[in-house]
């Protein structure tokens, strides 16, 4: 588990996930909220599963979900800076509180089939928090900066590396140029 | 309190303030600019850290609403489908924008004869040419001489590589027998007066750290500081005072400390931009002027330009690296920018190769773009099979002047200082959506002939957050009653008030108009320089 180093967003691998996991592997965990997270410790465990279903793992587990990123520390930052938010997310973890409460079922006994299912009740529902959450997630998710090479990526900052581009051998430009050369003049003259 | 009266007082740091800055610097007058942004940490940009694209959503982003730092003003653009963007800093929107470089073509300044619409510009593209090249040489630009879409000039630096992307592009323009070229851009291709090369990083928009691309904190005011021009930051302007005599006074402005000033000048240049400036000017309000300074044709605040974006994308079936290189610039094709009297629309467009984008913006909808992409399997699917194998075009069209697009000023917003922010009132014209279905179409054949397996993304909408060029709202003319300033930037109403950014352009081309932006204020600086006789 990387941990995060996010520039100006900087927030210490809280004790957050390590309560989420143990909650979700089943130790008995009283709500413990972190001094650094908005929630209690089974609104995390509900908000890292709909992460891992809003960015699945991929590459059969070598790319990790959002969950696996801590992005839920991420978003808990996000929203204590943001007190437009608070409410926001407030009221959109009491939503899926109550949806767990209707199903019956604790958070650690539903299926992915069955979050994925809860994840399009929100969409549908409770559609400014949905698009907040999925903002958030997003920018967290894809400012951890060892996901990049996943995608061709330096894990590094853009500058002051960069990239190699090959210049263009000038001979080969102009041949392919010729064409272009060759229908001539194409403004009008006045 | 009363300052000491100065010959030139010079409102923005920006593209356009820098350049008139340069064309009067020699004159041994007392030259004073005033910038409500302040120079930027160089060693600090988002370019340099690790969670750089977020900042693109944040403290860097190119919206002021989003960014809200205190020295932005916030713009009203609810009635708008696009919003104005900017950076408010010394070197102004250089700061972030993304250095494509094309000049206008010689009929742009000739809409009116050779097309039937809107109106000739009161100088010409000769007229231009030399302050085109002078500011190339300042600005360092890159890219190959001989395009046969413009008349011939000199660039004095080779262009940027094309990069696997922009070569794939142009093999599709050949296929069709097409226009295309290598972009003329702003930034360095090789190292040039001090400065270092480009290094293909890709976050044009987040700063450039290694200093390739041209902002004028780098390229201009270095030797505008040296031949003695005064530049005060965080100095926010007001308005413009009017004397009993009817010209300038000089300004009202809220210094550091958040202090009411003023600064009496001989010379007022405004250069805020196409929103900024006619906020300022539609604030100073008298008896003589009761809609805003020089306004009596009341043109200022309209016939806003914008440029209306959109892009079709295609995928490949290599990864076509589009995270490498400058962002917007690769290769431009004019093969649509000229009128063709057989199309449903008149003027043109072009298509731009730029680069593609990187991981959190494509998430995010795309640059400019706010639509969140699908979430869960699709989500990987898009990011596993479609993300690394995009490439795409542009269509910048050209905007058409229209008095219903307008700046004016918000009856309740206002920036940190209490001044009215702009509301922006703006609707595409029907001429420039039949351009993009246009556009789109030929978009789509380029990136097939190209090799794309398929399009994935097909024009569309036009780009929210791409009001990247601000252009009209104080238009240029021969004539007092239908335009604001004459062909050399002096107000008709009021001869020592002169306006150089994006506000006085007559038409917008289909190009990014900073080269043309800045050859104007050196333009205007000069003329100001030839006709001293005519200023008071
Ligand atoms: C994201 C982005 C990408 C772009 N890409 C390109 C591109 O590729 N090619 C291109 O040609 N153009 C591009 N542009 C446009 C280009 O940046 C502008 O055309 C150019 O900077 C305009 O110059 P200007 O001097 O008119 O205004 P600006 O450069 O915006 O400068 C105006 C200055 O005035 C200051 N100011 C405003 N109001 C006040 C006040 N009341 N008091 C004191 N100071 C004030 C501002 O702080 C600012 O520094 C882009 C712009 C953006 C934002
Ligand atoms: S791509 Fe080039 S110009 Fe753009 S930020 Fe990187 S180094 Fe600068």
């Amino acid at each position: 588990m990387p941990f995060l180093v996010r520039g100006e967003f900087k927030i210490e691998h809280s004790l957050v996930f390590s309560l989420v996991k143990c909650f979700k592997f089943g130790c008995v965990m009283k709500s413990a909220p972190s001094k650094k997270n908005l929630w209690n410790s089974e609104q995390l465990f509900i908000l890292n599963e709909i992460l891992a279903q809003l960015i699945p793992s991929g590459a059969a587990g070598k790319i990790p979900s959002a969950a696996e990123f801590g992005v839920a520390d991420f978003i808990s930052q996000k929203v204590e800076n943001h007190p437009e938010l608070k409410q926001l997310f407030a009221q959109g973890l009491n939503y899926l509180e109550d949806l767990l409460r209707q199903s019956g079922k604790t958070a650690a006994e539903l299926s992915d089939e069955e979050w994925i299912a809860f994840v399009s009740l929100l969409e549908q529902s409770q559609q400014s928090f949905f698009e907040a959450l999925l903002r958030s997630t997003y920018e967290g998710y894809y400012s951890e900066s060892t996901i990049r090479p996943f995608f061709g990526l330096s894990s590094e900052p853009t500058q002051p590396e960069g990239y190699l581009v090959t210049s263009d051998d000038p001979m080969e430009l102009d041949r392919m140029l010729e064409p272009v050369r060759q229908r001539g003049v194409c403004y009008r003259e006045c | 309190m009363n300052k000491k009266s100065v010959d030139v007082l010079i409102v923005g740091a920006g593209a356009s303030g820098a350049a008139v800055a340069y064309a009067l610097a020699d004159l041994g007058l007392n030259i004073l600019c005033l910038e409500q942004g302040e120079w930027i940490d160089r060693s600090n940009l988002p370019s340099t850290k690790k969670d750089y694209e977020l900042h693109r959503y944040n403290k860097f982003s190119c919206d002021p609403n989003v960014r809200k730092l205190p020295q932005d003003y916030p713009i009203n653009s609810e009635n708008s489908p696009i919003t104005p963007v900017n950076f408010n800093a010394v070197g102004g929107s250089t700061i972030n924008y993304l250095g494509h470089w094309p000049r206008f073509h010689p009929s742009d300044f000739r809409v009116k004869s050779l097309d039937g619409v809107a109106d000739d510009w009161p100088i010409d593209y000769e007229t231009l040419s030399p302050y085109y090249d002078l500011n190339s040489r300042i600005m360092g630009v890159s890219g190959l001489p001989g395009n046969p879409s413009y008349p011939p000039y000199d660039i004095p630096l080779p262009p940027i590589p094309l990069g696997k992307l922009g070569n794939t592009l142009a093999k599709g323009f050949n296929k069709l027998d097409w226009h295309w070229w290598p972009s003329d851009t702003s930034i360095l291709s090789r190292a040039y007066q001090g400065r270092n090369p480009c290094v293909n990083a890709g976050t044009c928009d987040l700063g450039c750290a290694s200093g390739a691309k041209a902002s004028v904190d780098l390229t201009y005011w270095p030797q505008l500081l040296q031949k003695g021009v005064q530049l005060q930051t965080n100095c926010r302007v007001r308005e413009i005072t009017i004397q009993p005599n009817g010209k300038a006074g000089g300004v009202i402005y809220f210094d550091p400390d958040g202090q009411l000033q003023e600064q009496k000048a001989e010379l007022v240049v405004m250069a805020c931009n196409g929103v900024g400036t006619p906020r300022i000017m539609l604030n100073s309000k008298s008896k003589e002027f009761p809609d805003g300074i020089a306004n009596r044709s009341g043109q200022l605040g309209k016939n806003l330009m914008f440029h209306p974006l959109s892009g079709v994308v295609g995928l490949f079936e290599e990864p076509m690296e589009g995270f490498k290189g400058p962002m917007a610039c690769s290769i431009i094709s004019q093969e649509f920018y000229e009128t063709d009297p057989s199309r449903d629309f008149v003027r043109g467009y072009g298509l731009h190769g730029g680069r593609f984008t990187t991981p959190m913006t494509f998430a995010l909808g795309g640059y400019g773009l706010d639509n969140l992409m699908p979430w869960g399997a699709e989500h990987r699917r898009q990011f596993d099979e479609i993300y690394p194998y995009c490439a795409g075009l542009t269509i910048v069209t050209e905007d058409l002047p229209l008095e219903s697009n307008t700046v004016t000023l918000d009856s309740e917003l206002t920036d940190g200082d209490g001044i009215p922010a702009p509301k922006i009132n703006y609707q595409v014209d029907e001429n420039t959506q039949r351009m993009f279905a246009h556009g789109a179409a030929r978009a789509e054949e380029v990136l097939l002939a190209a090799g794309a397996k398929r399009i994935v993304s097909s024009g569309g909408d036009v780009w929210w957050r791409a009001g990247w060029h601000l252009m009209g709202t104080a238009r240029m003319g021969t004539d007092s009653e239908n335009s604001v300033v004459n062909g050399w930037g002096q107000c008709h109403d009021v001869k020592n008030l002169f306006i150089v950014d994006g506000s006085i352009f007559v038409t917008s081309a289909a190009v990014n108009p900073t080269p043309t932006i800045q050859a104007l204020a050196l333009y205007v600086g000069d003329s100001i320089k030839k006709n001293q006789n005519l200023l008071f």
